[in-house]
């Protein structure tokens, strides 16, 4: 186990800056997930952890020792890649213990150790099998046992679920997730996928365009994300975005020419200039108490049985709202929307900051 | 048979009406020429006798001829061992991403461009005693005392003579080019992913080497030692051209002596049982290549 610091790290392409100096601190047995969308750079700041790609500026250390310049057998690092990189001539028990024979090990300790870790990762039956006789699921497990044979200083993931289908994943997700209880190594986690880093991530540092959005627990970015692309990327269905102008009396309004009330939960900084009205579709009521929000044209009707998700148009725009209360609802139907000041969220039209609220 | 199977058979058969006539046929009737006694200075007056396995047995009992095998042996093994480890590295080197490399893709590889009788005659200039280049650089460097005699000595140490391997090194060079074009081939199919697991595991240089390189190229290489070794065991322009199997037969392989005692000394029957000695032999590199094949597709 070992704790990381990532200090003003940049990656450049030649004259072209990719990674805009990254700065984080994870601890010891901590499980971090770095999400964002195809080409932010996580991925690439991935793999300077690893040693995979060379660091361009900034300094990477494992509790305390600068590892910049280490290559990576040197860093006692495993990762687990998206492709699962399995050795494809050798067994799933060779694959497994290859970095153990590499290290030197003898024969019989790394036969005791592999019959370990497929112990946990139920492979005990596959292990005379090569990669190409395993589906998806298994090849996985191997990739993810062929890491925690070694019991190494930190794990790497790079989006090792991307290639398994829905149901599989979510299996995946919770045995990850188990492993990391049971073996407590810090753990860094790439993934695209925001409902992967929600339900899975001790902490999720969220990217964009080579730098770092937010960081924070899941809950923290859901209920206070300091910028709109926090806000839209976390929280699925996405957060719905509505532009206006706030007036000094504390009245949003729409291009539409409609008004909402807002002067109960607008503070004085957000007043007066325009501004983004964030709310999640979760937190929208059809008909009840709380702000109004007009009536909406129900377009579409998705429901999955727990739950049932609206495509509307309100206030002027296309909007998502989240349903669980089982009402029957028909595409066309006009319906009434509330939602709570309390969750509304407030981002600067212009920078897309966090604007404060009353309360 | 149906329209589509007519289409397909009507497709095929010129180049299964080639393969016959100039593949099959050929080779069959020299198999049967092969049991007969067919003497071209005395097929008038005696004719064709068949006389059974008379010709192997003679042949098999001339010391020159085996030596013939052996040397047409030596010369495969060592002429694919050297190109298949040169290219092997080669391959490395060119596949690597380094400014000037397609400057050396095109020099190394331009021994291609040179077809094998071309490049016998350059190399039997470049290798002749009194005028070779090599000799006087070599003689100007103080690295030798006297001319080395490339393609003439006849000084051997066991099988092993100057002019086999001056002939050897003539084949790797003009042989070389299409193995690392094969290897290249197969390095790039190699997943980057491979090498950075292997990497992240623990793995240097070597490792990465022995333990992802080689393994995956397996299908490449057993393709290239067949076809090399296939080849190489009816070799004949480069022996022949630059020291027609001498001095004292040192250079000679099955395919010159073949030729030699067909269309030389006219002895058809015993040149056909020195084809039917290549054909068992190459029999042997293609049943020991489908097997490991079929061994590959089952595992």
């Amino acid at each position: 186990m070992a704790s990381i610091e990532i200090q003003d790290v940049r990656k450049s392409y030649a004259s072209l800056e990719v990674i805009h100096g990254v700065s984080l601190d994870i601890e010891d047995g901590e499980f971090v997930i770095l999400v964002g969308p195809s080409g932010c750079g996580k991925t690439t700041l991935l793999r300077m952890i690893a040693g995979l790609e060379s660091i361009s500026k900034g300094q990477v250390a494992i509790d305390g020792s600068i590892i910049n310049h280490l290559p990576p057998r040197a860093r006692d690092i495993a990762m687990v890649f998206q492709s699962y990189a399995l050795y494809p001539h050798m067994t799933v028990r060779k694959n497994m213990g290859f970095s153990l024979k590499l290290a030197g090990v003898k024969p019989r300790e790394i036969d005791e150790k592999v019959n370990v870790a497929a112990d946990v990762l139920d492979l005990s039956h596959l292990l005379e099998r090569k990669p190409g006789q395993l589906s998806g699921g298994q090849r996985q497990r191997v990739a993810m046992g062929r890491a925690i044979v070694r019991n190494p200083k930190l794990f790497l993931f790079d989006e090792p679920l991307s290639n398994l289908d829905a149901k599989l994943r979510v299996q995946m997700r919770s045995e990850i997730k188990e492993l990391h209880q049971r073996f407590k190594t810090t753990t860094v986690y790439v993934t695209h996928d925001q409902v992967e880093a929600m339900t899975m991530a001790d902490r999720i540092v969220v990217m964009n365009n080579g730098h770092v959005e937010q960081t924070g627990t899941p809950m923290e970015l859901y209920d206070n994300p300091l910028t709109r692309f926090v806000a839209s990327f976390i929280g699925s269905p996405s957060m719905n975005m509505i532009e206006g102008h706030l007036s000094e009396q504390g009245q949003f309004e729409l291009p539409a020419g409609n008004t909402i009330d807002l002067s109960e939960v607008a503070s004085d900084e957000a007043r007066g200039q325009k501004i983004i009205l964030g709310i999640r579709p979760e937190h929208i009521c059809v008909g009840g108490q709380g702000t109004s929000l007009g009536n909406a044209h129900i377009r579409v009707v998705e429901p999955t049985g727990s739950e049932t998700l609206l495509f509307v148009d309100a206030i002027g725009q296309p909007m998502h709202v989240l349903d669980r209360t089982r009402s029957t609802f028909n595409a066309h139907d006009v319906v009434p929307l509330f939602a709570a000041g309390e969750d509304f969220h407030f981002f600067d039209a212009e920078t897309g900051g966090r604007l404060p609220k009353n309360g | 048979m149906n329209e589509k199977n007519v289409f397909c058979y009507v497709m095929v058969a010129p180049a299964l009406l080639i393969t016959i006539v100039l593949g099959v046929y050929p080779m069959v009737d020299t198999m049967l020429i092969s049991f007969q006694s067919y003497d071209l200075l005395t097929v008038q007056s005696k004719g064709t006798e068949w006389v059974g396995f008379d010709n192997y047995r003679e042949i098999l009992a001339n010391d020159k001829f085996l030596q013939t095998v052996l040397q047409t042996v030596i010369f495969t093994v060592l002429a694919v061992g050297i190109s298949v480890l040169m290219g092997l590295f080669l391959a490395q080197v060119i596949n690597a991403d380094f400014r000037g490399r397609s400057v050396l893709r095109t020099v190394i590889l331009s021994p291609w461009f040179v077809p094998p009788v071309v490049a016998s005659a350059i190399w039997l200039w470049l290798l002749e005693t009194n005028t070779s280049p090599i000799n006087s650089m070599l003689l100007d460097a103080g690295i030798i005392e006297r001319k080395i005699r490339f393609l003439t000595d006849s000084d051997t140490i066991g099988p092993f003579s100057i002019p086999m391997l001056s002939i050897v090194a003539v084949r790797c060079w003009n042989g070389l080019p299409i193995i690392i074009i094969f290897l290249l081939a197969g390095l790039q199919s190699i997943p980057k992913s491979l090498y950075e697991a292997a990497e992240m595991d623990g793995g240097g240089v070597w490792a990465k080497f022995r333990y992802v390189t080689l393994p995956m190229l397996r299908p490449v290489l057993m393709v290239l030692f067949a076809l090399l070794f296939l080849g190489g065991f009816g070799h004949f322009e480069m022996n022949y051209i630059m020291t027609g199997g001498g001095p004292r037969n040192l250079t000679n392989v099955l395919a010159v002596w073949t030729y030699q005692e067909g269309f030389q000394f006219l002895r058809y029957g015993k040149a056909a049982a020195a084809g039917g000695i290549v054909l068992v032999m190459c029999s042997i590199i293609s049943v020991f290549y489908l097997w490991a094949q079929s061994k590959d597709n089952r595992s």
